[in-house]
C-alpha cells in the first residue's frame, strides 16, 4: 500500500486546541481540516486527551451552568438610581414636555417619597374590583413580572402594577395590600405619563401594592383620576 | 451614528444604551436585575470572594452610569476596549461583553489586593449546590486564572467566543484554544480532587 502523502502541513497542537472546543458538535467542515486534524491526533496523545476532555468537561460543567444566578442586592439598585439622576440631570421622559424642574422623581417605598404623597387612604381595594372573587395576590405578582420597560402607558393601566422597589423573584407574594395614594402630577410625569403643562399643581391618584413585609412592590396610576385640581379631589 | 432615537435599525443593546444615556431609570433597573446576578456570580467564581464580587458589581454599574454621562456629553472613546471614556460603544461588541469585560478587569484589580483567599470557604450567593456542582466549582477555583476566566465566561455565563474575546481583549482563536485547554485542566483537576476509590488489593494508597 502506498503511503499517503499529506499535502497540507499537519496541524499544530495550538490549532488543534482551537478546533477541539467544538469537535463534539461535529468534525471540521472542510475535509482538509479534518484530515490534518486526524493526522495530528494519530501522533499526539496529549491532544487526544484534550479532545476527549471537551465532552467530559461540558457534561460536568453543564449542571453547574444550569444553576440560576443570584439576585443582585436592592440597596445598590437604589443607590444607582440616585446616581443616574444626578449624572444625567434630566427627567427620563422621552416626550419633550418640560413639566417641572423636579427631574426624575422616583417613587420608592421610603421616607424620601413622603413629600410626594399628599394623602394616603389605606383602603383595602380589591385589585380588579370586578365581580366575583378578588384577584389573589399571586396573580398580581404575575402582573408585576411584566418588563419594566412598559412605561406608564402599559397595557391595561387599570389592572397592571408597574414594578417598583425590589421584587425578589424567588419569594412569591403570598399576601398583599393595596393602598391608594394621591400624588402630585409631576410624580406621574416622572413615570412617563403625558402630563400637560396645565396640570401642574394637579393631583393624580395611584395605587401601591405592598407585600406582607411592608415593602412596596408595584405602582399603578389611575388615569381616570387625573385632572386639574382647583379644590380638594375625591 | 446619527440615527434618530428609537430608530428600528438599532440593535437591542444600542437601544438600551441610548435609553441609559437618556437617563431612563427603568432601563437601568432592568439591566441591573438581568445582568447584576450574573456578574456577581462570575466575579465570585473568578475571585473566590463574595466581598470582591459585591464591590465589583458596584464598580461596574457606577462605571456604566459614568459612561452614559460621558456619552451624553458627546465624548467618544477612541482607544480600543470598552473601558474607553465614552462608555459602551455598540460597534465594538455586545453590551454583555462590555459588562463582563469591566467586571473581569475590576475583579482582577481587587483580587490583587486580597491575601490569597482560602478556596471554597464562606457563604456563596444564590442556590445551594449539590456535591457534584460543588466539586466542579472547587475545581474551577483551582484553575490558573487565565483558564478559569475563559471557562467561566463561555461555559458558565454563556458568552460567545467573540464576546469573550472582546471582554478579555484577546483574539478569538486564543479564546478557543484557552477554553479547550481550560476544560482539559478542569477535567484533570476533577479527577485528582475526586475521593479515591478503595485501592484494590496490592495497590498502595498514596
Amino acid at each position: 500500500m502506498k503511503p499517503t502523502r499529506l499535502i497540507t502541513p499537519p496541524a499544530s497542537c495550538e490549532e488543534v486546541a482551537a478546533l477541539a472546543v467544538d469537535l463534539d458538535q461535529g468534525p471540521p467542515a472542510r475535509p482538509q481540516a479534518r484530515a490534518t486534524l486526524e493526522a495530528h491526533l494519530v501522533g499526539c496523545p496529549a491532544c487526544r486527551q484534550l479532545v476527549a476532555a471537551q465532552t467530559v468537561a461540558r457534561q460536568r460543567v453543564g449542571r453547574l451552568a444550569a444553576v440560576p444566578p443570584p439576585a443582585p442586592p436592592a440597596a445598590l439598585e437604589a443607590q444607582l438610581a440616585d446616581r443616574l439622576r444626578q449624572r444625567t440631570g434630566r427627567p427620563p421622559a422621552r416626550r419633550s414636555r418640560r413639566v417641572l424642574a423636579g427631574a426624575g422623581l422616583l417613587l420608592m417605598a421610603s421616607a424620601a417619597a413622603a413629600y410626594l404623597v399628599l394623602r394616603v387612604e389605606p383602603t383595602t381595594i380589591t385589585p380588579t374590583g370586578g365581580p366575583g372573587a378578588p384577584t389573589p395576590p399571586s396573580e398580581l405578582v404575575q402582573d408585576l413580572r411584566l418588563p419594566a420597560g412598559a412605561r406608564g402607558d402599559a397595557a391595561g393601566p387599570g389592572r397592571r402594577f408597574r414594578p417598583i422597589g425590589w421584587l425578589e423573584a424567588e419569594r412569591p407574594l403570598e399576601a398583599a395590600r393595596v393602598t391608594r395614594v394621591e400624588l402630585r402630577a409631576e410624580a406621574a410625569a416622572a413615570f412617563g405619563w403625558p402630563v400637560t403643562p396645565d396640570l401642574p399643581g394637579g393631583r393624580v391618584q395611584a395605587e401601591i401594592l405592598y407585600g406582607e413585609d411592608g415593602l412596596a412592590r408595584g405602582l399603578r396610576f389611575l388615569p381616570a383620576t387625573f385632572h386639574v385640581a382647583t379644590e380638594g379631589t375625591k | 451614528m446619527t440615527s434618530p432615537p428609537a430608530s428600528p435599525s438599532l440593535s437591542p443593546d444600542a437601544a438600551l444604551w441610548e435609553r441609559l444615556c437618556a437617563g431612563d431609570a427603568a432601563a437601568l433597573s432592568r439591566l441591573y436585575r438581568e445582568a447584576g446576578g450574573r456578574l456577581l456570580r462570575f466575579v465570585e467564581r473568578l475571585s473566590g470572594s463574595r466581598a470582591v464580587a459585591e464591590d465589583v458589581l458596584q464598580d461596574v454599574f457606577l462605571a456604566v452610569i459614568d459612561g452614559t454621562a460621558a456619552a451624553g456629553a458627546g465624548a467618544r472613546g477612541g482607544r480600543g476596549g470598552h473601558d474607553a471614556p465614552g462608555g459602551y460603544d455598540p460597534a465594538r461588541g455586545s453590551l454583555r461583553s462590555y459588562l463582563f469585560g469591566m467586571a473581569r478587569n475590576a475583579g482582577l484589580k481587587r483580587m490583587r489586593d486580597l491575601r490569597p483567599p482560602a478556596i471554597d470557604t464562606g457563604p456563596r450567593f444564590g442556590a445551594r449546590l449539590d456535591d457534584d456542582e460543588q466539586a466542579v466549582r472547587a475545581a474551577l477555583g483551582r484553575l490558573d486564572p487565565i483558564f478559569r476566566e475563559v471557562v467561566l465566561l463561555c461555559d458558565l455565563e454563556g458568552l460567545r467566543y467573540d464576546e469573550a474575546a472582546t471582554a478579555l481583549q484577546i483574539p478569538v482563536g486564543t479564546v478557543r484554544s484557552r477554553l479547550a485547554r481550560g476544560r482539559a485542566r478542569l477535567v484533570e483537576q476533577l479527577s485528582s480532587d475526586a475521593p479515591r476509590a478503595t485501592p484494590a488489593a496490592g495497590e498502595e494508597a498514596r
